[in-house]
């Protein structure tokens, strides 16, 4: 695995769909249970990585053109 | 973002998880997950994950069990003008294994100062604690009361000396060490003293730049000639993180 690894808004918003799947969760239950520590430690993983992707959106000023030019660039 | 700067902003995100991967295995052990950097345009997360990028959490062993997990994650954003990642956010949570609702929580968010930028959170229970954070009829203990929320230690958030100071992972490594004689392996005191002498310098350093007025004259008291030969930018008291609870 590399260590930096480049997404697009794109992917990672394909990811949390499938993140939120494989928990059966909506955001908020996920959310929710989450606030009071009332998950399982794999879907607290899950949690913490949707808290990531989600940084990482609330960042995207630049639209999904130029980070796909970065993705593509690098990875 | 030119090229230069997302060739830069992957050097430096990869220095980082790099790092960070050094210093857990130097303490830890080489089997300890790998840091990567999770880049999307200026952002940046840094943490361990697994193979279908999740976020993982490392293990921590006492006498060969592993009876501890520690997330460690960092938020990081990318300022063109700079030559560093500044930290957006950073926490490390430390679970006994298993346990969703975690020991204690060390978190840092940039932006604030109330609740304090660098602060501690302890879930544990105290009823005379519980009782003084919804006694008053003002602040959070109202506003507490009024969402019916339940109070409870770990809502606290312990200010830890403030944006310049703040505990780095090392610290919560030997936190771990001296508290719970976590394994360690052959070596790690030094891993970790050279790291955080590191980042101490790189906290002195940003102190440095908030106060220059201050770090003059503390060196020509102490017999260094410091002259400004070009005038500074003044930051507003209100703007100078060290000044920041």
């Amino acid at each position: 695995m590399s260590t930096v690894i480049h997404k697009t808004p794109e992917q990672l918003r394909e990811q949390r769909v499938r993140l939120l799947a494989e928990v059966g969760m909506s955001y908020e239950q996920l959310r929710d249970r989450a606030e009071v520590y009332s998950l399982s430690m794999d879907e607290l993983d899950v949690w913490r990585t949707i808290e990531g992707i989600d940084y990482l959106l609330d960042g995207d000023r630049r639209g999904d053109f130029e980070a796909r030019r970065v993705s593509g660039r690098v990875r | 973002m030119t090229d230069g700067e997302i060739s830069k902003l992957d050097e430096l995100a990869a220095g980082f998880a790099d790092d960070l991967t050094a210093l857990t295995r130097g303490v830890l052990g080489e089997d300890i997950p790998r840091f990567a950097a999770l880049n999307m345009g200026q952002r940046v997360r840094v943490s361990p994950i697994t193979e279908d990028e999740k976020v993982l959490g490392i293990p921590i062993t006492i006498t060969g069990e592993p009876v501890l997990n520690l997330t460690a994650r960092y938020y990081c954003c990318w300022d063109g003008s700079s030559t560093f990642l500044a930290t957006d956010r950073a926490d490390f949570h430390l679970h006994y294994s298993g346990i969703a609702d975690p020991l204690i929580r060390f978190e840092y968010v940039r932006g604030s100062k109330e609740p304090p930028g660098a602060h501690i959170q302890v879930h544990a229970h105290r009823d005379e604690m519980a009782y003084l954070l919804r006694l008053a009829d003002s602040g959070r203990p109202k506003r507490g009361f009024r969402k019916r929320r339940l109070p409870r230690l770990s809502e606290m958030h312990l200010p830890v000396g403030g944006h310049r100071m703040r505990p780095a992972l090392e610290d919560v490594l030997l936190f771990m060490e001296r508290e719970f004689a976590i394994d360690t392996v052959h070596g790690w005191r030094s891993v970790i003293e050279e790291r955080l002498k590191f980042w101490r310098e790189v906290q002195l350093m940003s102190a440095v730049r908030d106060a220059p007025e201050v770090a003059a004259d503390v060196l020509r008291a102490m017999g260094y000639r410091v002259d400004r030969t070009v005038p500074l930018p003044r930051s507003a008291q209100d703007d100078v993180k060290l000044y920041w609870p």
